[in-house]
């Protein structure tokens, strides 16, 4: 299971990755340098050098930390197909490298380039340096996702039979039912959003996580998007609902597209790269959706310490915080705030 | 029944005050995972202030929103009221249980994140 796999040490990872490293480029490679740069909800990423002679690339490995059948987070296999899709047609991810084998012991994962940058989404907020990068943040999100939706469904074959592909909203109440939780908020929630669902935007792919925090920004923009973990095809409204939940503004709450400006200058720079027209009413559902899920991924969390797969103060929290977002979602239903 | 002293507050004062003492000591995960649970003993002191103080309130106000006229334990409220809602039985009235709901919900967020409360009154549109 790959949960093991998380107990290796970096010395063993690093041993297990020269031999994968040796394998795919040959013998006059070793791997050097590496450190663990996050444990995430669903991947532990490890950075490392890959050198040959006097050649030194830096890499990312991507190693599955959840076994997917208790997440909504996509398979490493997935991820991968659609890491690769999206690179393919010119969406800013990082250059896709190789897939993990079961040969190679070391879990389920992939490596990827490393590209430099910030993602901590208040320093990207605040921080001096990143003033110009905060100029053309929205233009360039936009100009991302027009990209990103543009692309034949078809390419994302593979996210045709996840859930989330099919009613998002059913999707959800999949997972909440999984989790035993039984909050009438959340109920009511639901209930809002499925009698007051807008008229159907158009199926494009969609990243499924685009938001401040997921993307890595240097002082010129940003230079990649991150966290594909989520992606799934849907209504291109979603995207641009995720990226303006109340819950990515890290104290601009004023600032509803992630903190950085008005909602407006995104959805123009995404119609004016030609992307499709953005529905503004719709927009506004998915928002509230958006709160729904992020929601949904706190019970979620506090499911995994309640029944004892992952126990720790920190998920524990997550259930004590999903009030926050029940005062917001309602809030916004009651026109108090949005 | 009346237990030895210290009473249940001043024993989770006790242990809030050895992990405020022990958090600056550590650091990466520990120190994070010390720290939130120094948030989660203030949130459970506010828990048992809160009880004291509104007892039955909100099991009152669940009530009151049940279509079912029956009698319901207290412990069940919520988890009937969320199968009523997912059975559509309020699609019809949603409005009417909105400041209800929210009232449940800012009782919540008091134990929760009472800082949130202040801060979600001053804030703009």
């Amino acid at each position: 299971m790959s949960e093991a796999h998380l107990h290796t040490s970096l010395q063993e990872v690093s041993e297990a990755l020269d031999g994968v490293m040796r394998q795919h480029f040959g013998e006059g490679v070793r791997v050097a340098g590496l450190s663990q740069a996050t444990l995430g909800g669903s991947n532990r990423t490890i950075l490392f050098d890959l050198v040959e002679r006097n050649t030194t690339r830096r890499l990312v490995l991507r190693q599955e930390s959840v076994p997917p059948d208790y997440t909504p987070f996509l398979p490493s296999s997935v991820q991968w197909e659609v890491v690769n899709a999206a690179y393919r047609h010119g969406v800013l991810v990082p250059e896709p490298i190789l897939a993990l084998e079961p040969a190679h012991d070391l879990g389920e994962g992939f490596v990827m380039a490393a590209v430099e940058g910030e993602s901590l989404p208040k320093k990207l907020l605040h921080d001096d340096k990143y003033r110009d990068a905060r100029e053309r943040f929205l233009e360039q999100a936009g100009q991302i996702l027009a990209r990103l939706h543009e692309i034949e469904i078809s390419e994302f074959a593979v996210l045709e039979t996840w859930p989330e592909s099919g009613d998002p909203l059913a999707a959800q109440l999949g997972y909440y039912d999984r989790y035993g939780e039984h909050q009438p908020v959340m109920e009511y929630v639901a209930r809002w959003l499925d009698c007051h669902r807008p008229s159907a935007g158009e199926r494009v792919p969609l990243h499924g996580d685009f938001r401040n925090g997921n993307m890595l920004v240097g002082t010129d923009g940003i230079r990649a998007v991150l966290d594909w973990e989520c992606a799934h095809l849907g209504d291109h409204h979603e995207d641009f609902g995720w990226f303006c939940t109340r819950s990515w503004r890290f104290g601009n709450e004023h600032l509803a597209a992630g903190g950085f400006g008005q909602r407006e200058t995104l959805y123009q720079a995404y119609e004016a790269a030609g992307g499709r027209t953005i529905d503004r009413e719709a927009a506004r559902w998915w928002e509230l959706f958006g709160l729904f899920r992020w929601a949904n991924f706190n019970v979620m969390q506090v499911h995994g310490h309640v029944s004892g797969r992952r126990r720790s103060p920190r998920f524990a929290a997550c259930g004590r915080n999903i009030c926050l977002m029940e005062l917001d979602m309602l809030r916004i239903i009651a026109g108090e705030i949005s | 029944m009346p237990f030895d002293s210290p009473e249940l507050p001043e024993l989770l004062v006790a242990i809030r005050e050895h992990l405020q003492q022990l958090a600056p000591k550590l650091d990466g995960s520990d120190r994070y995972e010390t720290l939130v649970s120094i948030y989660l003993l203030e949130i459970a002191t506010r828990e048992l202030e809160h009880w004291q103080r509104t007892a039955g309130a909100d099991e009152a106000l669940l009530r009151g929103l049940l279509s079912a006229d029956s009698n319901i334990a207290d412990s069940d409220l919520c988890r009937s009221l969320a199968a009523e809602l997912r059975q559509g039985k309020h699609d019809q009235a949603l409005g009417a249980l909105l400041q209800p709901l929210l009232q449940h919900v800012r009782d919540k967020v008091a134990v929760s994140r009472p800082e949130m409360l202040e801060r979600d009154e001053n804030s703009s549109r």
